[in-house]
């Protein structure tokens, strides 16, 4: 036999094997009994998810996701997070699936999970993958602030903790209206630039933070910028002439002094008059969580310090 | 004075068992990953998919999904996306009558990238879809651009490639500046450094025909990329049509390579490695160099996936670092072992 | 016996747009050997790539019998007449056999691999050669005579009606020039091969071919026996040195040397 004889043969013998090993792998465990349907909903991608009985092992696949279910009571519950999800400093006690958008998927099958909480990140990518083995698994995307309660009343239905969801969102809610009802009195809204990193990223109309500025009675700069996020160019940043800086970079290095060394930026109403604000845990503020609020809080007493004593 | 006709006919037996040790690593990848299951149990799960054997399931069923719907996919996929790539090295390296050639350099490469950044910036998805017309794309005109001047010469073919490709870059690094989106630029950099992470069936289905169509084409085309050896004017005075069969070369390379790169991202080393490794212990016949570097690649990359999704778990490192770091110094080690072969 | 002629008509080729061949007219009728001289750069090498159709000519034709090179496929061709290039540079790693079996090229289709009769008129062509012992050697590890020897053993397993050699002694010594041509003239006698040798020494040229051209600046400046080519007055016009010429001892063909002052 020839070696093209021979090899035509192992690939046709391959192709055999893998074709076989392909029609025999199973879409999922056949359950043995019908299963109670429990909740239907839509999730934040459009799709329609059922959730077949009340999930007690959640997976959760970002670290806001990962804070909404502690805040509702149900660390317990949780089995598998992000290596980013560092709060309440239980869930780092739990098992890691992986990172930012790198999500090990034999570890959440692995699991055995009832329900996976994903975000918009993962919709494209890891949501169809799950899905196709067979995973229930939803995904959860606040577009602002009042949308945060929203999906902490829909994590609260779809895990049957809608009591503890309520009186989350109540509190959360009152504190939200205090500070905006406070910012309302006030006469002239100061200007602010939130600073991402160096080079000048900054939050535009549609973002997270520009809603929360806008809440807590700011006047973002960057609110003519054509996206969600934009890169304002230093000679557009001093002629806006910001009266209030956001350095959301404060752990990149940047700090009210390295600010002022800029070439141009001495001149700044913000960093002339002090106000050039380090925020120490960033996550307060970019994470779509119950401790958004605290993130809200923070800005207004940057912004209107002397009404928040 | 001898009488017999000279031929290297352990060669047969080399590729026999190269098939083998493919099999085996890939049995041995699929008890490797992030959950552990014990090897015995692996076995039983396996043998009870062939109808006929009746095995209790003994095991989770969570196991058998990733068994057979995450490591064994993955495992094929890395297989055949090897095996591509170093095939279509193996091609190119004989085509251009230069063993530094790899599978990206008429284009692909840029081009996928171009295609990949643009369904990712602008959030079209079908990032496969793209990176694949992209691939293709770049090479048809970079053929035509090499063509464009009479016939292409490797030394035209290199040149349009390099020229087209440092045009497509630019584009493609202006598209992921101006996107102005951490996470877009994050993940096109992922995309290109290559993964098999998100690995279905599908993708494995979808890569068949291309894979077998254009290997099938190749190895027809052996032993006259062996000819073409002697170079474009020898190989025309032997018969061999060169231009057309240099456009079939590239055409066949370029259609698995830009499959494979649509399927797992811009994986490299594989398709400069191995061909060349390859060539170093068993001589240029396509013949068998053709054949052996798919079965090589496809165990080379099957291992470099496995160590990729246990290095760092639950992280998952890009494969194409794995193969940056694995191949070069095996290259150097061959280099040094076999100066005066070297080609 | 062969009866395939090969004929030029008229060739002009111009690389971009300076002509390198300016109407040659020449033909090569089987049995014969004929020579072909000239000054470096007369356009020798050009006129066989012209031959064996690896460079169209802008002008004129090339008949192989009644068919034109314009009418044939590279295969076709390659089918009736070989070539044996230059001072060849053989990729390594494949072995004397290996070589000489790509001769059989233009016989197989494209998907095919050599058969059993294929490996017999390879075995045959290096026996003709004296090649056949260098079989399973690496063909970089040949010397210049031998590597030289081993093209030639492949042009013969085209089995070919023409064979077209371009300075196939160059860089060989005396010893591999004659083996060479001596190969080259039996061959020629027993297999009736239409013949053409560039050569690049007169006096090689004379010993053995029954007909030499000579080349001058892209055209031929004359044609016929040696004696009449190989002549001080026709050298003169065409080298621009002064060159005596005198019998060979042994069969009277014209030897050149260079008068000295």
């Amino acid at each position: 036999m020839s070696t093209r004889r021979i090899s035509v043969a192992l690939t046709a013998l391959t192709i055999i094997v893998l074709g076989l090993t392909a029609c025999a792998s199973p879409p999922t465990a056949a359950p043995t009994t019908a299963p109670a349907v429990f909740i239907t909903v839509t999730d934040d991608a459009g799709r329609q998810v059922t959730l077949k009985g009340l999930p007690t092992r959640i997976v959760s696949l970002a670290p806001s996701n990962t804070e909404v279910l502690y805040a509702l009571g149900l660390g317990d519950r949780v089995v598998g997070v992000t290596e980013y999800c560092d709060y309440p400093p239980e869930a780092k006690q739990k098992p890691k699936i992986g990172g930012f958008a790198n999500i090990d998927l034999e570890k959440v099958i692995g699991l055995d999970p009832h329900l996976v909480l994903a975000t918009s990140i993962h919709a494209k990518t890891v949501v169809p993958e799950l899905e196709k083995r067979g995973i229930t698994i939803v995904v959860v995307e606040p577009n602002n602030v009042d949308d945060v309660l929203t999906k902490i009343t829909f994590v609260g239905e779809l895990t049957g903790a809608s009591e503890n969801a309520n009186r989350l969102t109540t509190q959360l809610k009152s504190r939200i209206d205090a500070v905006t009802g406070k910012v309302a009195t006030a006469k002239t809204k100061p200007r602010v630039f939130y600073e991402i990193d160096k080079t000048l990223f900054t939050p535009g109309p549609g973002s997270f933070i520009d809603d929360m500025i806008t809440k807590a009675g700011g006047l973002n700069i960057a609110a003519d910028a054509k996206g969600p996020y934009a890169q304002l160019g230093p000679e557009a940043t001093i002629a806006k002439d910001p009266q209030v800086i956001l350095l959301g970079d404060m752990n990149f290095g940047e700090s009210p002094e390295s600010v002022k060394a800029r070439p141009g930026w001495a001149n700044i109403s913000a960093v002339k008059n002090g106000r050039v604000i380090p925020i120490a845990d960033e996550n307060i503020v970019s994470r779509p969580g119950p401790r958004i609020v605290e993130g809200l809080e923070l800005i207004a007493r940057a912004l209107y310090p002397e009404l928040f004593k | 004075m001898q009488t017999a006709f000279p031929t290297r006919s352990h060669r047969r037996l080399v590729l026999l068992v190269a098939s083998f040790i493919v099999l085996a690593t890939g049995a041995v990848a699929a008890a490797i990953g992030s959950v552990a299951i014990p090897l015995e149990t692996l076995w039983r799960i396996i043998a009870a998919k062939i109808p006929g054997m009746t095995i209790a399931p003994t095991w989770a069923p969570s196991w058998e999904t990733i068994v057979f719907d995450i490591r064994l996919p993955r495992i094929a996929l890395a297989a055949l996306v090897g095996s591509a790539l170093a095939t279509s090295g193996a091609t190119y390296q004989g085509l251009l009558r230069n063993p530094l050639a790899d599978p990206y350099l008429i284009g692909v490469s840029a081009g996928a990238a171009l295609g990949a950044t643009i369904a990712i910036v602008f959030s079209f998805g079908a990032i496969s879809l793209f990176a694949f017309i992209g691939a293709i794309g770049a090479t048809t005109l970079i053929y035509a651009l090499a063509r464009a001047g009479g016939r292409t010469t490797p030394t035209t073919l290199i040149l349009a490639g390099v020229a087209l490709g440092a045009f497509l870059s630019a584009i493609t690094s202006f598209l992921m500046f101006r996107g102005e989106s951490a996470f877009n630029t994050h993940q096109v950099i992922a995309w290109m450094m290559g993964s098999f992470s998100l690995s279905s069936w599908q993708d494995v289905a979808v890569m068949i025909p291309y894979l077998g169509i254009g290997w099938l084409v190749l190895y027809l085309n052996a032993r006259t990329l062996n000819v073409l050896q002697l170079g474009d004017v020898q190989a025309q005075q032997l018969g061999v049509p060169v231009e057309r069969v240099t456009m079939i070369l590239v055409a066949s390379a370029s259609l698995i390579t830009a499959a494979a790169v649509a399927t797992s991202g811009i994986i490299g080393f594989v398709g400069l490695i191995v061909p060349h490794a390859v060539r170093l212990v068993w001589g240029p016949d396509h013949r068998f160099l053709l054949p052996m570097s798919a079965l090589i690649g496809a165990t080379f990359l099957i291992l470099a996936d496995a160590l990729a999704r246990t290095l760092l778990s639950p992280s998952e490192l890009p494969v194409g670092i794995i193969t940056a770091f694995c191949g070069a110094p095996f290259f150097l080690y061959l280099l040094r072992r076999n100066r005066e072969t070297l080609i | 016996m062969n009866t395939l002629q090969l004929r030029a008509e008229g060739i002009s080729f111009a690389y971009q747009d300076k002509f390198v061949l300016n109407e040659i007219d020449l033909a090569i009728k089987p049995g014969e050997l004929v020579g072909l001289i000239g000054p470096n750069g007369s356009g020798k090498s050009t006129l066989i790539k012209c031959l064996s159709r690896v460079l169209v000519p802008q002008r004129g034709r090339v008949w192989l019998d009644g068919h034109t090179l314009a009418s044939l496929d590279p295969q076709q061709i390659a089918r009736h007449i070989a070539v044996v290039p230059q001072a060849v540079e053989l990729p390594p790693g494949f072995t004397a056999f290996e070589i000489v079996l790509m001769g059989r090229a233009p016989h197989l289709d494209w998907w095919q691999n050599e058969n059993a009769r294929d490996k017999e008129i390879t075995r045959a062509a290096m026996e003709a050669t004296g090649t056949w012992s260098l079989a399973e050697r690496l063909v970089n590890q040949l010397s210049g005579g031998e590597r030289q020897r081993v093209v030639i053993a492949r042009a013969l397993a085209q089995e070919p009606e023409v064979l077209l050699l371009d300075e196939p002694t160059a860089h060989l010594d005396v010893k591999h020039q004659s083996e060479v041509m001596e190969l080259v003239r039996r061959l020629n006698r027993e297999r009736g091969l239409a013949v053409l040798v560039v050569f690049h020494d007169l006096n090689l040229a004379a010993q053995y071919c029954s007909r030499l051209v000579l080349f001058k600046e892209g055209r031929v400046y004359k044609t016929g026996s040696p004696r009449e080519v190989i002549a001080p007055d026709v050298l003169r016009e065409v080298y621009g040195i002064e060159l005596l010429v005198f019998p060979h001892p042994q069969n009277q063909r014209p030897m050149a040397v260079v008068a000295v002052t």
